[in-house]
C-alpha cells in the first residue's frame, strides 16, 4: 500500500512537472514553425534581419542586472538595519513598507512618471533602473529572514571589529545566502518581465527592453516573436541554474516519503 | 552541457553588446552650423526694393558676393547680362555670344533662344553658364564670361549630362549639378523624386571634368566659409546632407518639413529655405537642430528655380523685376510636436511652421495628458477613440475661442460639427479637420439597366428586397460588399442614439431582427457574409481588401465607401501602379479633389448607408471627426495657436472641404461631390465621440455564430457598456 | 574582553545607517508618488484642481463598479492565494522529501515564472477557450507562481536541522505528523512571506488575465478586478477614481498585514 502511494506521488509529480513544461515546449516548438513547416527561418529572420533585437535584449540584460545588483547593496544593509537595529517606530515603518510594496502599478505609473520627469530622468536609463532598485520588497523578505539566523556568529564577531560592513559580509551574508539567492531570482526575473516602466517611460528604441519588443505584435511578424520569446527564456532559467546546485547542497536528510 | 549552454549564452550577450553600442554613435556627431549673417553691409536704405526691368522674357539672375545682382535676358541667340548694383543702378553689362548648338565643332545658333539655358552663377565677377544641347539634350556645354577681360570661354563640353539646375564656382572648380542621362534610367518614382542627378566638377583652367558624387543628390549648396554641401536621397527613404569630400553629417530621415514627398526646399548655404505654400518661408539649418525661423510675408507664390538667398536678403522674381527684402529673425525659433493617435500621420499643412509628429497609443496619450506633460503642443485625435469625449469632459485643453479665425471657421462648417466642437460652458475646445462616414456605392447604370430603385433604400430590409429582386432576374455576377460588422454596428449606434444609452429591449429586438432575418455565415477563410432570406443570395467579401473588386471592372452594384476619407489616396497611388486597374476612387485631401478618374465613372453614385432596421424617427448617422486640441501646457502656446489660426485660416477657404457649409464652395456639377455633400448635409448627423466598437459588436458576433445565447450577449453588452459609461 | 579599536559611533547607530540608503530610495520612488496619489484623491479634476476632500472617496464607495472590481479582487485573494501556498506546499514537501532524483522536477516549476507574459496568456487561452468562469484565471495565477513558493519553501526547508527529524522518527512520529506539527512550524517565516509575495503577484495577474482575454478593456464579469477598474480610468483620465481606489487598497493591504503579523506572533519563539 505505502509503495503505491509512493509510486503513486512520484508518478503525479512527474505528470505535473510535464505539464509545466508543456507551454514551454510549445512555445519553443512554435519558434521553429513557419506556416507549419519546420524551419530555421524564425530564427534566422530574428537574428540577421531584426536589428533591433540586439540593443533591446541587451538592454534587459543590463537593466535587469544593474537593478539586481544595485538592489542587494541597498536591500542587504537595509535588511540588517531592519532586524538588527532597535529604534521606536521600527514596526510601523515596516508595515509601511509592506504597504508601499503593494501598491497596484496602474496607480504608481501617474506619480512616477511626474517625479521621474521631474528630476530629468524620462528617457533615459536611470529612469529605469533606479526607481527598481529601492523597491521595498527585498528589503520586506530579507529581514525576515536575517531574523531567524544566529545572532551568536554576529556576537563573536563584533568582539573583533566594529565595523558594519566587515559583520555583514563576513557572518550574516553566508548564513542567508539561500534568500539571498532567492530574492536575486525574483528581483531579476521581476525586471526581466518589466512592460509598463519602459513603454512608458522611455522614447528611445534603443533604450527599450524585450517585453515591449514583444508586445509590439503590429510591427514585428508573428515569426520573429517567437524565437525572440525563446531567447527571451534563457537568461532567467541560466541565473537560477546557477542557483539551484546551491539549493540542493542543503537538502541532506533522508526519506521522509 | 550547462558550459555549452552558457558559452552560448555569453556569446550571444557579447554580440547584442557590440551591436548595441554601434547603434549609440550615428546620432553623436552633429555639426552645429550657425546662420552667419550679413557679410556685406547692403546699404540700401529700405527693406523691401524692387529692382525695376522691363521684361517680356524670362530672365535669371545671380547675387555676387557684393550684392550686385546679375541679370540676363535672353533674346534671340544671344544672352544680355546686366549688372546691377545695390541701388538697382546700372554697373555693368554684356552681351555674351550667341547661345546655340555646337555640332562638329561649328556653332548653330537656337533660334528661339536659349530656353535650354538653365541657370548661372557668379563669383569675382566672372559669369557662369551652361547650355544644353536642344534637341537631343545629351550634353552640355559650360562657358564662362568675365566681366573685366571681356572675354567668353567655353570651358568644357561634357557628354551624357544636362538639365543642368545649379552651378557653383569653388576653389578653381566649377561644380555643376544636372542629370546625368546613364543614372536616369534607374530611377524609382515610388521611392523618392530623383532623376538621375549627380554632380561634376569642371576644372576651370583645364576643361577637365569628373564626377564627384552620383548617389542620388537632388540640391547643393555652398557655405559662406566655402563647403559645399549637397543634400541627397537616402537608400531607404528620407534625406540626408554630405559635406563634398568628408563623412555624412548626419542621417536625417525624420525632418519632417512638411507633407509633401519631395523635398520642396532649397539649400543656400547650411541653411535650407522651404516655402511652404507659398506663404511662409522657414529657415532650418542642415544638421536638423532645427532654429526654426518663421518669416511671415505676403510673398506672392515664388518660382523655385528663381529666387536666392544672400547674406541675410531675398531675391525673388516678381512680376515686374527682381525684389530683393530683408529676411526678420526675430520671429518663433519653436517646432510643434503634434501627437497624433492613428497609425497614419496626419495630412496636415504646416503653413511653413516646423512640425513634428509622434504616434502615440491610448496609455501615453492618457499619460501625457493627466501629468500635465509639456512633451506634446498638440493632439490630433479621432472622435472615435476613447480617449476624445474624455478630453473635453475633464478640460484637459486649451480653449481656443479667442484665437482669429477659429469662430468664422466654426461658424462656417456644418452645424452638427460645430456643435461638437463647443462644450457645455461654451469653450471651443477643438479645430475640427476632416469628417468622414459611411456611403454606399451603387451604380446608376446598373440600376437603371434592371429597374431598381435605390433611391428608396433606407434599411436592411429594402436592401433584401433589392437583392431578391436581383436574384429572382437571375442577376447573380454583382455582389454587394457588406462588411457585416459594419452593417450591424451603425443599427446599434442607431439605436443608442445620441445619448449613448444601452436599453435591453431595443437591443434585445434589434438582435432578433438580425439573428431571424439575415443569414450570418461565417466562411472556412472568415469572410463574414450575410445573406437575405431562406435562400441564402450570398453576398460575399472577395477575397483581398474589403473594398476592392478585384474582377468586377466598374460594374458593380453596391459597394461601402468611405465618403471624405482622405486614406484613400494612398490606395489610389497603388492603383496607379496597375494601368490597367480601373476601379474607382474617391477621396477628398483637403481641396484637392482629383476628378480626373471619376470622369469616367459618371454613373457611381453615393446614398446614405442603410441601417439594418427602421428605427422611428429621423434615423441618427454617425460621422466621425478629426480634430486637433491644444496642449494647455505646451511651452509654446503662443505658436501654436497661430498655427492654429493659420490652419483656421486656410481650411475657411478651402474649395470641396467636406467640411464647410456652404454649397457654393462645392463643385455641385460633379456628382459625386453633390452625393458626398448630401450626406454629410444630412440632418440626422452627429459626431459620435469615443464609443468602443468592441463594446458593441464582438460579444453580438459570438451570438450570430451561436456561441453564446441571446441573453448572455445581453448581459454581456450590458455590462460592458453600462460600465464604461459609469466606471 | 574589550574590542581593540574603540569605536565612537555606537552598534545600533551603525545599524540604522544601514537603513539610510533604503529610506532614501524608498522616499523618492516611492512614499512621494504615494502621498502624490493622496493629494490626487483629494481633488476633483487634475486639470482643475479644486479641493473636494473626501468626496472622491464617497464616489468611488458608492460606484457599483468600484464594487464589483473590489469583490473579485479581494476573491482572487482569498482563493486563489491559499490554492497557491496549499499546492506549492504540497509539492515541495514531496520534492524535498522524496526521491532524490524528483529534485530536478523543481526546475520544470520555475518555468512559468520565465515565459513572457504574451506567450503564457496565448497559451492559456488556446487551452481554455471554452471555459466560461473565472477559473482559468485562477489557475494561470497558481501555474505562473508556483514556482517561486517552491524555490522559498524548499530553501526554507533545507535550513531545517536533520538532527529534529532524526529525533521525530526515534518518537515513531508519522510522516504526515512530522510534516504537520514539525516541519511547516519551522518554515513559518517562509510561508508568511510566501503568502505576501503571493498577494503582490495576486494584483500583477493583471497583465496576463489582460492578454487572455484578448486584450479587451472589459472582461466577463467574474474577472472584472480592480486593475481593470483602474486601468479603465486612467484611461477616461479620471484619475481621482484611480487614487480613491488606490488608496482603499492600501487600507485593505493593511488589515492583511496586520492579520498577517498577529498571526505570525503566535508561531515566533
Amino acid at each position: 500500500m505505502v509503495k503505491i502511494g509512493k509510486a503513486g506521488k512520484n508518478i503525479f509529480l512527474v505528470l505535473l512537472a510535464a505539464l509545466f513544461f508543456l507551454p514551454v515546449f510549445m512555445t519553443v516548438g512554435m519558434s521553429f514553425l513557419d506556416n507549419n513547416m519546420p524551419t530555421f527561418q524564425n530564427y534566422a529572420d530574428l537574428l540577421f534581419d531584426c536589428f533591433v533585437f540586439y540593443p533591446v535584449f541587451w538592454n534587459s540584460v543590463l537593466y535587469a542586472a544593474v537593478i539586481t545588483i544595485i538592489g542587494l547593496l541597498v536591500i542587504i544593509p537595509a535588511a540588517f538595519g531592519f532586524s538588527h537595529a532597535k529604534f521606536k517606530g521600527k514596526g510601523a515603518l515596516f508595515i509601511f513598507y509592506i504597504i508601499l510594496m503593494m501598491m497596484p502599478l496602474q496607480v504608481t505609473i501617474l506619480p512616477n512618471y511626474i517625479g521621474l520627469r521631474d528630476l530629468g530622468l524620462i528617457n533615459t536609463r536611470l529612469g529605469i533602473i533606479l526607481p527598481a532598485c529601492f523597491s521595498p520588497f527585498g528589503v520586506v523578505v530579507m529581514s525576515r529572514y536575517m531574523q531567524s539566523i544566529n545572532n551568536s556568529v554576529i556576537e563573536a564577531m563584533r568582539m573583533e571589529t566594529n565595523s558594519v560592513i566587515k559583520i555583514i559580509f563576513h557572518a550574516v551574508i553566508p548564513q542567508i545566502r539561500i534568500c539571498i539567492f532567492a530574492v536575486v531570482l525574483f528581483v531579476f526575473a521581476d525586471c526581466w518581465n518589466m512592460l509598463e516602466q519602459p513603454l512608458l517611460f522611455l522614447r528611445d528604441i534603443n533604450l527599450q527592453t524585450l517585453p515591449v519588443f514583444l508586445s509590439n505584435t503590429e510591427k514585428y511578424a508573428g515569426s520573429v516573436l517567437f524565437p525572440a520569446a525563446v531567447l527571451f527564456m534563457f537568461p532567467v532559467l541560466l541565473l537560477y541554474n546557477f542557483f539551484s546546485d546551491s539549493l540542493e547542497k542543503g537538502l541532506t536528510f533522508g526519506d521522509l516519503s | 552541457m550547462k558550459k555549452l549552454i552558457s558559452t552560448v549564452i555569453i556569446v550571444f550577450l557579447t554580440l547584442s553588446l557590440l551591436s548595441s553600442c554601434n547603434n549609440d554613435k550615428g546620432n553623436k556627431d552633429i555639426i552645429n552650423y550657425d546662420f552667419h549673417d550679413v557679410k556685406i553691409n547692403f546699404t540700401a536704405d529700405d527693406d523691401d526694393f524692387l529692382y525695376e526691368m522691363e521684361k517680356d522674357r524670362p530672365i535669371l539672375f545671380a547675387i555676387d558676393n557684393n550684392g550686385y545682382l546679375y541679370y540676363n535676358e535672353l533674346t534671340q541667340n544671344f544672352m544680355k547680362v546686366t549688372v546691377l548694383g545695390l541701388d538697382g543702378e546700372k554697373i555693368d553689362e554684356a552681351e555674351i555670344e550667341p547661345i546655340g548648338v555646337w555640332e562638329s565643332g561649328e556653332f548653330i545658333p537656337y533660334p528661339n533662344g536659349a530656353e535650354s539655358f538653365n541657370c548661372i552663377a557668379v563669383k569675382d565677377n566672372v559669369l557662369y553658364f551652361t547650355d544644353s544641347h536642344p534637341f537631343t539634350r545629351d550634353s552640355t556645354a559650360v562657358f564662362s564670361y568675365n566681366f573685366n577681360t571681356k572675354e567668353q570661354v567655353k570651358i568644357a563640353e561634357i557628354e551624357g549630362f544636362n538639365d543642368v539646375r545649379k552651378i557653383i564656382p569653388l576653389d578653381g572648380k566649377l561644380y555643376l549639378l544636372g542629370i546625368d542621362e546613364r543614372l536616369s534610367q534607374n530611377i524609382n518614382p515610388a521611392k523618392n523624386n530623383y532623376k538621375g542627378e549627380s554632380i561634376i566638377s569642371v576644372a576651370l583652367q583645364t576643361g577637365e571634368h569628373e564626377t564627384v558624387f552620383d548617389n542620388m543628390p537632388f540640391m547643393m549648396a555652398e557655405t559662406e566659409d566655402g563647403v559645399l554641401i549637397i543634400s541627397a536621397y537616402a537608400e531607404n527613404g528620407g534625406y540626408y546632407f554630405k559635406k563634398l569630400n568628408s563623412e555624412n553629417i548626419i542621417p536625417n530621415d525624420n525632418l519632417n518639413f512638411s507633407n509633401s514627398e519631395e523635398p520642396n526646399f532649397e539649400m543656400y548655404g547650411s541653411e535650407n529655405i522651404i516655402h511652404d505654400s507659398d506663404k511662409f518661408l522657414v529657415f532650418l539649418p542642415v544638421d536638423g537642430n532645427s532654429e526654426t525661423r518663421v518669416i511671415v510675408n505676403n510673398l506672392p507664390s515664388i518660382n523655385r528655380k528663381n529666387f536666392a538667398v544672400k547674406s541675410g536678403y531675398l531675391f525673388y522674381e516678381t512680376g515686374s523685376g527682381v525684389r530683393r527684402i530683408k529676411l526678420s529673425e526675430e520671429v518663433n525659433p519653436a517646432v510643434l510636436n503634434m501627437a497624433h493617435y492613428s497609425v497614419l500621420p496626419p495630412i496636415i499643412e504646416n503653413f511653413g511652421f516646423g512640425l513634428t509628429f509622434e504616434q502615440i497609443d491610448t496609455y501615453e496619450l492618457s499619460l501625457s495628458l493627466l501629468s500635465l506633460d509639456s512633451n506634446y503642443d498638440m493632439y490630433n485625435i479621432n472622435s472615435f477613440s476613447d480617449i476624445s469625449d474624455n478630453i473635453r469632459q475633464k478640460g484637459a485643453f486649451y480653449p481656443l475661442n479667442d484665437v482669429p479665425y477659429v469662430n468664422e471657421y466654426l461658424n462656417a462648417v456644418f452645424p452638427y460639427v460645430r456643435e461638437a466642437a463647443i462644450n457645455e460652458d461654451g469653450d471651443i475646445w477643438m479645430l475640427p479637420i476632416y469628417l468622414h462616414t459611411n456611403g454606399l456605392l451603387y451604380n446608376e447604370k446598373i440600376c437603371e439597366e434592371y429597374d431598381i430603385d435605390i433611391a428608396q433604400l433606407n434599411t436592411s430590409e429594402d436592401l433584401i428586397e433589392i437583392l431578391a429582386t436581383l436574384k429572382s432576374r437571375d442577376i447573380t455576377e454583382y455582389y454587394d460588399i457588406t462588411h457585416p460588422q459594419f452593417f450591424f454596428e451603425r443599427s446599434f449606434y442607431q439605436i443608442m442614439r445620441k445619448n449613448n444609452e444601452f436599453n435591453r429591449d431595443d437591443f434585445r429586438e434589434m438582435a432578433l431582427y438580425i439573428y431571424d432575418n439575415i443569414n450570418y455565415i461565417k466562411d472556412d477563410w472568415s469572410y463574414n457574409r450575410i445573406t437575405s432570406d431562406t435562400n441564402p443570395y450570398p453576398l460575399i467579401q472577395v477575397p483581398g481588401s474589403v473594398n476592392r473588386v478585384a474582377d468586377l471592372r466598374g460594374r458593380y452594384l453596391l459597394y461601402r465607401r468611405g465618403v471624405g476619407d482622405y486614406h484613400m489616396q494612398e490606395s489610389f497611388n497603388r492603383a496607379l501602379e496597375y494601368e490597367d486597374y480601373d476601379d474607382d476612387y474617391f477621396w477628398a485631401n483637403l481641396g484637392k479633389v482629383d476628378f480626373r478618374y471619376f470622369e469616367n465613372y459618371k454613373h457611381n453614385r453615393f446614398i446614405l448607408y442603410p441601417s439594418v432596421k427602421a428605427v422611428e424617427g429621423i434615423h441618427v448617422n454617425d460621422v466621425t471627426l478629426e480634430f486637433i486640441t491644444v496642449n494647455p501646457h505646451s511651452e509654446n502656446l503662443d505658436v501654436v495657436l497661430e498655427y492654429i489660426s493659420a490652419l483656421a485660416e486656410y481650411q475657411l477657404n478651402l474649395e470641396n472641404s467636406f467640411i464647410l457649409h456652404d454649397e457654393k464652395t462645392y463643385s455641385m456639377d460633379r456628382h459625386f461631390v453633390k452625393d458626398a455633400y448630401e450626406i454629410l448635409n444630412y440632418e440626422g448627423n452627429f459626431i459620435r465621440f469615443s464609443l468602443d466598437s468592441e463594446l458593441i459588436y464582438s460579444d453580438f458576433e459570438k451570438f450570430l455564430g451561436d456561441e453564446i445565447t441571446l441573453d448572455e450577449y445581453l448581459n454581456r453588452a450590458e455590462f460592458k457598456i453600462n460600465a464604461y459609461l459609469r466606471e | 574582553m574589550k574590542p581593540t579599536k574603540k569605536s565612537r559611533i555606537p552598534w545600533n547607530i551603525k545599524c540604522l545607517f544601514c537603513l539610510v540608503p533604503s529610506l532614501v530610495g524608498i522616499t523618492i520612488f516611492f512614499v512621494i508618488p504615494y502621498f502624490r496619489v493622496l493629494y490626487y484623491s483629494l481633488i476633483d479634476n487634475q486639470f482643475r484642481r479644486n479641493f473636494v476632500w473626501l468626496d472622491n472617496y464617497v464616489k468611488t464607495i458608492q460606484n457599483e463598479y468600484f464594487q464589483l472590481a473590489f469583490k473579485n479582487s479581494l476573491l482572487l485573494i482569498l482563493i486563489a492565494v491559499p490554492a497557491l501556498i496549499l499546492s506549492s506546499l504540497s509539492i515541495s514537501l514531496m520534492l524535498s522529501f522524496g526521491l532524490k532524483k524528483l529534485r530536478v522536477l523543481r526546475t520544470a516549476f520555475v518555468l512559468p515564472l520565465v515565459i513572457p507574459t504574451a506567450s503564457a496568456a496565448l497559451i492559456w487561452a488556446t487551452f481554455f477557450a471554452n471555459v466560461d468562469n473565472v477559473l482559468p484565471v485562477y489557475l494561470l495565477f497558481i501555474w505562473k507562481n508556483i514556482g517561486i513558493c517552491i524555490i522559498l519553501m524548499t530553501a526554507a526547508f533545507t535550513c531545517i536541522d536533520d538532527s529534529v527529524f532524526e529525533a521525530a522518527k526515534l518518537d515513531g512520529a508519522k510522516r504526515f505528523t512530522i510534516h504537520r506539527k514539525i516541519t511547516i512550524p519551522l518554515i513559518m517565516p517562509t510561508l508568511i512571506f510566501s503568502i505576501l509575495i503571493s498577494i503582490v503577484s495576486s494584483f500583477k495577474v493583471f497583465k496576463e488575465t489582460y492578454l487572455y482575454y484578448g486584450g479587451t478593456n472589459y472582461p466577463p464579469q467574474y474577472s472584472y478586478t480592480l486593475q481593470y477598474y483602474m486601468n479603465n480610468n486612467f484611461l477616461k483620465l479620471d484619475y481621482q477614481s484611480l487614487a480613491a481606489s488606490a488608496v482603499f487598497t492600501s487600507l485593505l493591504v493593511f488589515v492583511i498585514v496586520i492579520i498577517g503579523l498577529l498571526l505570525q506572533r503566535r508561531y515566533t519563539w
